[in-house]
């Protein structure tokens, strides 16, 4: 499988690519007043409005810094209402690699605080663990950004 | 621990624990013995009721061998005379409820000739002379006569015959509920001639027991002499006889049947092994049984009973008293107690005498205890209580004369504390204003000594630069001369300088626009490289999305990736050298134009000296023979100034050795002062009256 490989911190992450529709530069976003922590903006993205989240300001407490490299990545968001997407903010979303789906092994440590962590894989000097989309909103933030969601 | 206890504890509870060990020794002792005294008066009231029933069996069955005696040495044959002599014997003995001879078959030939004179209701129908005399109830106890029945299956005579003959006793007997399976051929009575004593049985509703005698004439068994005795108020008997209120009685038989049970008189003529007494009589009547006296459980009513027993040595009996524990055990119980609460009403007299004579000792070392802690709390004003002559009234009264001389002590050290304090308040105040009359010398001296060194410097100071002007403004007014033509030259090559460093900083600005455009150009090359890194991730998530098809595309879009990342490498690169470039190039530009506006100041104040320069020539000239009459006396003044600050000093190191001296007095003082503070204190804790 493809990872589209970002970094929070100086912890490297990737995203299945399959679950991908786009990876977009930095353009500005229009502020949601009143949104829940976490929620970057909107981004308006072929004629729909799509919220982002800020993965590094969700992880760290501290927003994404502006630079060149910090992307939006565009995703299907299948816990979502059919067809919803999502967007991502992300540091250094520069590189891709292909690795093989028996390479991914579970960490062993419980994560109760960010569930959305997921398997992890040796790439290069280090480890890289994947971000699971379905998992990465609470319930409450889910509700908010997804109000025909599910409960 | 308090004392009060300690004292109890070390006084009452060795007495405590020796009272204690006595007092139960005492009362177990005391229990036992009254235990033994109330088992001996069981045993006795056992023995005296066996020894009355003794006496009447023995006399019972002695009178039927008196009577078999009298047969035997002459009466027998003569009917007549022997029926008369039976009835003679009942009559004589209001106890007895039947006498009676038997004779064998035809013993005496007479069994078919008719004595004159012989009643008829003597003989059976054979002629056999068989007269039994009893008291006939239905006639209101008149003696009346008729012939024996049952002698072939009665205790009373075939038992006797078999006897005699040395058969077993029981062959041909049939008696109502048999005889105990543990009978083991005993006789009734002891003795040379066999005595039947048979088993008690009912006739008539009277419980009969009958005593025989054989008739032994030329060896032969011709006959029996008897008595019948009705046992029917042989319960109430016992009963009357008892010396306990609780006492219940069994009586056992030759043969080993209950003759009474005053508890259960059901029980009465049964084997004793049918009975549930049978586990008290069995080891009894097996003469197992120890002699003492033992506390059993009744088998009937359950409750523990204390037993004796006794032995009837006429007839084999056996006589078993039996009391309830209660009635035993009650008043031992109650003596034991009585004499508890003696001990115990001692013992606690005893601890209240203890008690009151601590508390008036303790008292006291407590008072004692209390005075001590009050004058360590600098309370003086108590007054100590002190009454006896023992020991602690020794130490109270010691106490008090201790109170007393501190009281006066404290009195005198205050007064003497007071006087010190004013005569160290004296001291410090005296010794301060001495301190500050040295130091306002050794300051005032030494601002005067500092004053005159400076002057003296000063002079001496004056006095070389004269002398260096004086031999120097000679040559100076040539030297100025010489200088102004170099100063001409200096302004030339200055001027030039000016030039060239203008024209320097001119090339610099063009420089720093050049890195400038370099800048923009490279910023251009990073959003390239960026937006193809952006486009090659697409291109790959797309080529994923398209899987098998997808994957050539991949590759390319990979190594577009690669390209994309090196160029934006290179741009950092030359964006980094440029930034460098254009940093040097803009200090330089601000150096150099501070350079330009510092030779221009040169170039200016060139000018300004040559012009000075010309009217100090001028004035040097004029001023040497002025410079040389100063100098004179500048010289005089110099030597005076040194003579007054060489005094001054020695002045001012005699004033500062005073200051030290009276500075140490005062902090003498002070720590006087502090010493009578502390003193004071330490006293103002004490009260006193």
């Amino acid at each position: 499988m493809l990872l589209v490989l970002f970094r929070i911190g100086a912890e490297r992450y990737g995203l299945d690519a399959r679950s991908l529709v786009e990876v977009l530069p930095a353009v500005p976003l229009r502020p949601q007043r009143g949104a829940p922590a976490g929620c970057a903006g909107l981004l308006a993205h072929r004629e729909r409005t799509i919220p982002v989240i800020d993965l590094t300001l969700m992880a760290t407490g501290k927003p994404a810094a502006q630079r060149l490299s910090t992307r939006i990545v565009v995703a299907h968001y299948r816990a979502g209402p059919p067809g919803s997407r999502i967007g991502l903010m992300v540091e250094e979303a520069t590189d891709a690699r292909e690795v093989a789906a028996e390479a991914l092994v579970d960490p062993g440590i419980a994560t109760p605080d960010a569930p959305y962590l997921g398997k992890v894989v040796g790439e290069g000097d280090q480890l890289v663990q994947v971000v699971e989309l379905e998992r990465l909103l609470s319930p409450e933030l889910r509700k908010a950004l997804f109000p025909g969601s599910g409960p | 621990m308090k004392l009060r206890a300690k004292i109890l504890l070390a006084s009452g509870l060795p007495l405590l624990l020796l009272v204690a060990v006595v007092a139960i020794l005492l009362l177990q002792r005391l229990f036992s013995t009254q235990l033994d005294l109330a088992k001996d008066s069981i045993r006795a009231e056992a023995e005296a009721i066996a020894q009355r029933l003794e006496e009447e069996n023995h006399r019972t069955v002695q009178t039927a061998a008196t009577m078999a005696l009298a047969q035997e040495h002459g009466l027998f044959g003569r009917r007549v005379d022997s029926a008369a002599y039976a009835r003679a014997v009942l009559e004589a003995n209001a106890e007895f409820t039947g006498a009676y001879f038997g004779y064998e078959p035809d013993a005496d030939g007479r069994d078919r000739s008719t004595a004159a004179g012989l009643d008829g209701r003597a003989l059976d129908a054979t002629g056999r002379f068989l007269p039994y005399w009893f008291r006939d109830d239905a006639a209101g106890g008149a003696l009346a006569l008729t012939p024996l029945v049952d002698m072939d299956i009665s205790y009373y005579y075939r038992g006797l015959r078999n006897r005699v003959s040395g058969e077993a006793e029981e062959t041909g007997i049939s008696l109502e509920n048999g005889i105990s399976q543990l009978y083991d051929g005993r006789a009734p009575v002891a003795g040379s001639v066999p005595l039947m004593i048979t088993e008690p049985y009912i006739y008539e509703g009277k419980l009969i027991v009958e005593q025989t005698a054989p008739i032994m004439i030329d060896g032969r068994f011709r006959g029996l002499a008897g008595i019948d005795r009705a046992l029917t108020q042989i319960d109430d008997f016992l009963r009357s006889q008892r010396q306990h209120q609780s006492s219940e009685f069994l009586l056992v038989s030759t043969r080993g049947r209950i003759i009474s049970a005053t508890g259960s008189p059901e029980l009465r003529t049964l084997p004793l092994e049918g009975t549930p007494y049978a586990p008290w009589l069995e080891p009894l009547y097996r003469g197992e049984a120890p002699e003492d006296v033992r506390q059993l459980d009744d088998p009937l009513s359950g409750s523990s009973r204390f037993v004796a027993a006794a032995a009837i040595p006429t007839g084999s009996w056996q006589l078993v008293v039996s009391v309830d524990e209660a009635e035993i055990l009650g008043p031992v119980r109650a003596e034991v107690l009585k004499t508890l609460m003696v001990i115990l009403a001692g013992l606690i007299v005893a601890a209240a005498i203890a008690y009151l004579f601590t508390r008036a000792l303790v008292g006291r070392v407590e008072a004692a205890a209390g005075t001590a802690e009050k004058v360590a709390g600098g309370d003086l004003t108590i007054r100590v209580q002190a009454e006896g002559s023992d020991e602690t009234g020794v130490l109270l009264s010691s106490l008090r004369h201790m109170v007393d001389s501190l009281a006066g002590l404290l009195g005198r050290l205050k007064s003497s504390s007071v006087q010190l304090l004013s005569t160290a308040n004296e001291i410090t105040a005296t010794s301060r204003k001495q301190e500050q009359i040295n130091n306002d010398i050794g300051a005032s001296t030494s601002e005067i000594a500092a004053s005159t060194s400076e002057i003296s410097a000063t002079a001496q100071e004056l006095l070389g630069v004269m002398r260096e002007v004086s031999a120097s403004s000679g040559t100076t007014a040539e030297v100025a001369a010489a200088g102004r033509t170099d100063l001409d030259s200096l302004q030339d090559t200055m001027q030039g300088l000016l030039a060239a460093t203008s024209s320097i900083a001119e090339r610099l600005e063009v420089m720093a626009q050049r890195a400038e455009s370099i800048g923009t150009v490279v910023t251009t090359i990073t959003k390239v490289a960026d937006q193809t890194n952006l486009l090659s991730l697409n291109a790959a998530i797309e080529a994923e999305k398209a899987g098998e098809y997808g994957a050539g595309f991949a590759v390319v879009s990979r190594e577009i990736r690669r390209l994309a990342d090196q160029a934006a490498v290179a741009t950092l690169d030359i964006g980094r050298l440029v930034g460098e470039v254009q940093e040097s190039v803009s200090s330089g530009v601000a150096e150099m134009s501070r350079f330009t506006a510092r030779v221009r100041d040169g170039v200016r104040e060139v000018t300004a000296l040559s012009t000075q320069l010309g009217t100090v020539i001028e004035g040097v000239e004029s001023l040497k023979p002025r410079f040389d009459a100063a100098h004179r006396g500048m010289e005089a003044q110099a030597a005076g100034a040194g003579q007054i600050n060489e005094a001054m000093l020695q002045l001012r190191d005699i004033a500062l050795l005073s200051g030290e001296s009276s500075q140490a007095t005062r902090a003498a003082s002070a720590q006087l002062l502090a010493a009578v503070e502390d003193l004071k204190t330490e006293i103002a804790r004490f009260r006193t009256r």
